[in-house]
Order: structure tokens, then C-alpha cells, then sequence
């Protein structure tokens, strides 16, 4: 009876550490499950973040390029050489040769 | 007698103890669970729709229209970021600093911006298509300074990086980024693209949580032009001097081809819009859209049809005496100047009127008017802008032998530039008319207009027009221009001609011997009797001749120097 009894007794513990064993897991799980959604969840902030940054340093870019060009255009190069005193050829004061094989 | 541990009695009470909790607990856990299972399944769409709209932006980013390159890759026209402003009136903070902000900023009068600040509306449009730096000095400021209520929206721009350099070509675009003129207008669907979709995840901060794509859109498409933007420089540098120099000269354009292929390289007008605020008029290709009458740059198509049927010959003397009579009209030389006995390559170089009038009569109406419309007038030639038109040449019934005289010298027939200019580049190319172009492609053969033997007299007369005629002022050493100038008063619908209404032109080619270039430069005014070609389109195709040789797109064809030829 007692024997019986002790071993009833011992297979409820076993029960009770088990279900404690399996709550924890669960826990632990859930723990697990919550940190890397919230990992995630900042990543993917983060990740939208620098997608935003990217695109205003892409439309920076472009105003910057559209300032080259605009620098480098044939207009703005004119008018700087002619700050500098350059003034275009004069075919008067200019000869050409032309040379055999289509050279000049 | 108290039940040790392990007995069945105690067991019994801490499961009876246990099993009320545990109920209390497993009911409220179905609670929760059947709530969970209302909200997040039942109810799903409606809670769904409810976070999405406080929580998720949906952005509709605008498409980047395509840019449009020249024939070198050069960007003519795209598209650069910037911003459209709006005001939340609810939401206003400091209104006064706001209103200073927008004066300085963008420009507006004090009383405008007053208007647009204190209106009672949710949304106020302030500006649209803002500089992108102007944008963010907004943006900073308003920050710096707390003011609220100001919405930014990312928006794009034209920008032109040449500056308005073909823009009467090109066209512009709305504030919807529609087309509205030119290329713009006619490939409108092409440049535009498909706006991109973005939704945003917020959090009550508004800081963005998560960003994905609904709809990833598709940038404009590029167009590539048969424009070389070096050349198109020169020629809009040309006629805006033509326009402050040339006294009373209202406006003129300058067409330059490649006579083998029938690429357009330059096609400029003048006076330039300004890109910021283009003046409608201004943005009309009225070489291809309007009509003028040659005057004399005709001369040299009616005597290539002339040579090409054998009728007359370059040293054949003609009488060039002043006037001739046609039926009972009297025809006059400019300034009814007498040349007596002139050969055909004299007449042509000194324009005589009354030479010309000789040989359309051995032509003849029937095969002048074959002539006029196998060299494509009175006929659109093709060309990639919006509103061509096809000239006029009246049917030959109703040509009477005065037509035929008037013509023979470019009146009584009006021709739009684009026309004048191929039919000069099929001369110049041996005969071929091209359909003139401004998108890359095969050369595309509309016709034979004569002989190759013919075009090349007709190119060598023309020459000589240059070297000791009329057309000297467009002369360049090395380059062997050859060409015909014109002067033709314009007749007003009701008045007639008129002395003070003017088109001046010179058509040209070079080198004369196997033109690489056609080019072809007309001046109008509405006030001078005195204006010419000889002192206005003809030295202006000189110098665009020079410019181009200036920034080395050409080279002599002849030596310039005395020591000649080296090896």
C-alpha cells in the first residue's frame, strides 16, 4: 500500500517538474519569439530608415551632378574663358596645312 | 487524525484546492482567447483597415521623367529633385515668422503669403516644383524656428544644364509633369514613366517603422536626339548676336544637317525663352511650324532642275537686263539693276532675278511644279515636332506663266525651313531627299530630286556664288562654303507685301565638293525696308561655320597657309 502510495506520490512530482520544465521551455520560447520580433522590428525600423536617408542622398546627388553640368556647360565655360581674356580664334591669324593621309 | 503527505486524502484536497483557480484561470484564458479570436479573425478587416490608416502612409512618389541626351550623350534636359510645399492651416504655429519665411524664401509678396498663412483651410498649396536647395533651407529653418504646418512633398523639376539651349525643340513640361510643346509633348508618353507607390509604417511619433513597395513604378524612358549640343550652341550664340545686331531683326533660326543621313545637328531659334518662365511664343519650332517665301535661295533649286534636264548650261549666256516683261507684267532685278549680257553661273552669284526667270521659262509650269514637289514642298517632311505644317504650292491648273516667273525667284510660293533645308541637303548629297530628322536612324530616302551630275554643277556654281558673289560675307578660308542667299518682303494678308516686313536667308553647304554640312540660317523683321541678307543671314552662316571650327568639330578641307600643301 505505502510502496504503491510512494510510488503514486513520486510520478505526481515527476508530473509537476515536467509541467515546470515545459512552462519555462514555453517561456523561454515565448521570451525568444517576443526578442526577436522586437530585434526584427527594429531592424526593419532601421532598415526603413537608411532606405529614406539613401533616397535624399540619391536626390542630393542628382542636384549636386545637375551643378557639374551646369558648371561644364559649353554657356558657363564661355563665359569664364572670356573673364579670362580668351577670345576665339581669328582665321586671319590662324593657317592650316594640310597634310598627306587626310592629317590637317 | 491529520493525513500525512503522500496520503490519497491530501492529495485529494490540494487538487480540490487547485481546481478552482485553475477554472477561474482556464475560463478567463478562454475569455481572453475568444477576444483574441473576435478581434484578430472576426473581426480582422475592420481592425486591420483601422491600425492601417493610423498607422501606414501611402506615398505616391513621382516617376523621374526621362532625359533627353544629345547626340554625344550630353544631357540637354532632366529631371532634378524637388520639393512642392503645402501649409496645414489647422496646424499653423507662428504665423508671422512663416509669412517672413516665404517672402525671403520664396519669393512671395508680403500680402500673398499673409493670404495663403491665414486662410481657414485643412491644405494650402504655398509652391510648387521648388528648388530642391530652397526646399531644404525651408525645411531647416521652419525647424530651427518651431514652425508647424508646413508639408513637403519630394517632387521633380526640369533642369536644363546647358541652359535653354534647344528649347524651342525640346519643349517644356507642365506642373502636372505632362508635356506641353516639342519632344516634351510629342514623347510625352515615353519621358513620363509610372509613378512608384510606398507605404510607411509610423509609430505616434510619426517615425518611420517599416517601409515596403505596393508598386515599384517605372522611371521614364531616355530619348537620345540626332542634336550635337556644340553645334546647337554655336547656332543660338549666332542668332542671338544676329538678333542684337542686325538693326529691326525680330527673330531667326539656324538648321544644320548632315546632307547623308538627314540628321538634324542643330536646330536653333531665336530670341531663346528663358527655361524658368518660357514665354509660349517663344517656345513655338517656327522653322517648322510657319511658312515664309524663299525669295531667292529658290534660284539655285529651279536652275538644279533646269541642269538636270539638260536646258541650260553654267557659262550659257542669258540676257540679265532689267525689267522683263511676263504677258504684260513687268519683272524687276533687285533695285532694277541691269546686267546685259551675264552668263548663268554670273547671273546666279549676282541673283539675277531676270535670268532666273528665263530658264523656269524653258522649264515650264508643268515641269517646275514637278520639280517643286519631287524636292518635297508643299509637303510635311517628317520631322519629330509637334505641328509641322506643309507650305504652300498652289496645283499647277492654277499656276499662270507670272507663277512661274515669281517662283523662279521664291514668290508666290511659301515654304516652311525644314523644307528648304532638306531640299538643300538633297542637293547637296547628290540628289537623295531625306526625311530630316531629329531621333537617330537610317538615313530614309523619300525620292530623287536630280542627277548627281546636275547637284554637283549646281554645287560647284554655288561655290563660286560664295568665293566672288552675293555670298561672300559667308565665305570662310579652308572651308569651301558653297550657297545662295534671299530677300523676300513678307506679303500680310489684306496689305499685301510690304517694304518693312522681311525674311533675309542663306542656304549653304561645305565644302562644296562633298558637303559634310548643310546650313541654313533665316531672319525675319517687321520694321526695316532696309534689311538684307548679304549683311544679315549670310555672314551669320560664316560665322556659325567658324564657331564650329572654333571648338574643333571641323577642320580646314584646304591648306590656309602660303607654304601649301605638306607631306
Amino acid at each position: 500500500m505505502d510502496r504503491r502510495g510512494f510510488s503514486r506520490g513520486s510520478l505526481g512530482w515527476r508530473e509537476a517538474a515536467a509541467a515546470i520544465a515545459a512552462g519555462v521551455l514555453l517561456a523561454g520560447l515565448v521570451f525568444l519569439y517576443l526578442w526577436l520580433g522586437t530585434v526584427l522590428a527594429g531592424l526593419r525600423a532601421e532598415r526603413a530608415r537608411l532606405v529614406l536617408a539613401l533616397e535624399e542622398l540619391e536626390r542630393t546627388r542628382l542636384e549636386l551632378a545637375y551643378q557639374v553640368d551646369r558648371a561644364y556647360s559649353l554657356e558657363e565655360l564661355a563665359l569664364r574663358a572670356g573673364a579670362l581674356g580668351m577670345v576665339p580664334f581669328d582665321e586671319k591669324r590662324t593657317r592650316y596645312l594640310v597634310l598627306e593621309g587626310g592629317g590637317r | 487524525m491529520r493525513s500525512g503527505p503522500g496520503t490519497s486524502s491530501s492529495k485529494g484536497e490540494a487538487v480540490n484546492r487547485a481546481a478552482l483557480p485553475f477554472l477561474v484561470l482556464a475560463l478567463g484564458g478562454l475569455v481572453v482567447v475568444g477576444r483574441l479570436v473576435q478581434l484578430q479573425v472576426v473581426e480582422h478587416r475592420r481592425w486591420s483597415a483601422l491600425a492601417q490608416a493610423i498607422q501606414e502612409d501611402r506615398i505616391e512618389v513621382p516617376a523621374r521623367r526621362g532625359t533627353i541626351y544629345d547626340r554625344n550623350g550630353v544631357p540637354l534636359v532632366y529631371d532634378v529633385p524637388a520639393y512642392e510645399i503645402a501649409l496645414d492651416n489647422t496646424l499653423v504655429t507662428k504665423p508671422e515668422l512663416l509669412v517672413d519665411l516665404l517672402v525671403k524664401e520664396l519669393g512671395l509678396s508680403r500680402a500673398e503669403a499673409r493670404d495663403k498663412v491665414y486662410r481657414q483651410a485643412y491644405f494650402t498649396w504655398l509652391a510648387r516644383g521648388v528648388d530642391y536647395a530652397v526646399g531644404k533651407r525651408i525645411q531647416g529653418e521652419a525647424k530651427a524656428q518651431g514652425i508647424r504646418g508646413l508639408l513637403f512633398f519630394d517632387s521633380w523639376k526640369r533642369a536644363y544644364p546647358q541652359g535653354p539651349l534647344a528649347l524651342a525643340v525640346l519643349g517644356v513640361v507642365g506642373v502636372d509633369g505632362h508635356g506641353l510643346a516639342g519632344l516634351e509633348l510629342l514623347f510625352d508618353e515615353r519621358l513620363a514613366g509610372r509613378p512608384r507607390v510606398v507605404r510607411l509604417l509610423r509609430g505616434p511619433g510619426g517615425q518611420v517603422y517599416d517601409l515596403w513597395e505596393e508598386d515599384p513604378g517605372a522611371a521614364g524612358k531616355d530619348l537620345r536626339l540626332t542634336l550635337d549640343h556644340r553645334i546647337q550652341w554655336v547656332c543660338e550664340r549666332e542668332i542671338a548676336r544676329g538678333l542684337a545686331t542686325y538693326p529691326g531683326a525680330d527673330r531667326g533660326f539656324a538648321l544644320v544637317m548632315d546632307p547623308r543621313t538627314g540628321e538634324v545637328l542643330a536646330l536653333a531659334h531665336g530670341p531663346a525663352p528663358d527655361p524658368n518662365k518660357p514665354d509660349p511664343n517663344l517656345l513655338i519650332p517656327w522653322s517648322v511650324t510657319h511658312v515664309f517665301e524663299p525669295g531667292s535661295t529658290f534660284k539655285a533649286l529651279v536652275g538644279l532642275a533646269a541642269l538636270d534636264q539638260g536646258l541650260i548650261a553654267p557659262d550659257e549666256v542669258f540676257s540679265g537686263d532689267s525689267p522683263i516683261l511676263v504677258g504684260r507684267t513687268p519683272v524687276k532685278n533687285a533695285r532694277g539693276k541691269s546686267y546685259g549680257p551675264i552668263t548663268f553661273r554670273r547671273a546666279m552669284a549676282e541673283s539675277v532675278n531676270t535670268v532666273l526667270v528665263q530658264v523656269a521659262q524653258r522649264l515650264g509650269i508643268e515641269k517646275t511644279h514637278a520639280y517643286l514637289t519631287r524636292m518635297g514642298f508643299g509637303q510635311k517632311t517628317g520631322i519629330e515636332l509637334p505641328g509641322e505644317v506643309a507650305g504652300i504650292v498652289n496645283p499647277k491648273e492654277k499656276w499662270t506663266e507670272l507663277d512661274l516667273a515669281v517662283a523662279s525667284f521664291g514668290q508666290g510660293v511659301a515654304v516652311t525651313g525644314i523644307q528648304l533645308g532638306a531640299a538643300y541637303a538633297a542637293m547637296a548629297n547628290g540628289g537623295t531627299l531625306l526625311r530630316p530628322h531629329l531621333l537617330p536612324g537610317p538615313p530614309e530616302p523619300r525620292g530623287r530630286i536630280a542627277s548627281p551630275e546636275a547637284c554637283r554643277t549646281m554645287r560647284e556654281i554655288l561655290g563660286y556664288t560664295v568665293n566672288v558673289g552675293t555670298g561672300t560675307p559667308a565665305a570662310v578660308k579652308g572651308f569651301n562654303v558653297g550657297g545662295k542667299s534671299g530677300t523676300a518682303e513678307m506679303a500680310v494678308p489684306g496689305r499685301g507685301y510690304l517694304p518693312d516686313h522681311v525674311t533675309t536667308g542663306m542656304a549653304a553647304f561645305f565644302p562644296w565638293e562633298a558637303p559634310e554640312y548643310t546650313v541654313l540660317v533665316i531672319y525675319q523683321t517687321t520694321r526695316n525696308p532696309e534689311f538684307w541678307s548679304g549683311t544679315t543671314a549670310v555672314p551669320s552662316v560664316g560665322q556659325i561655320v567658324r564657331g564650329m571650327a572654333n571648338l574643333g568639330i571641323i577642320r580646314p578641307y584646304e591648306p590656309t597657309t602660303a607654304l601649301g600643301r605638306s607631306g
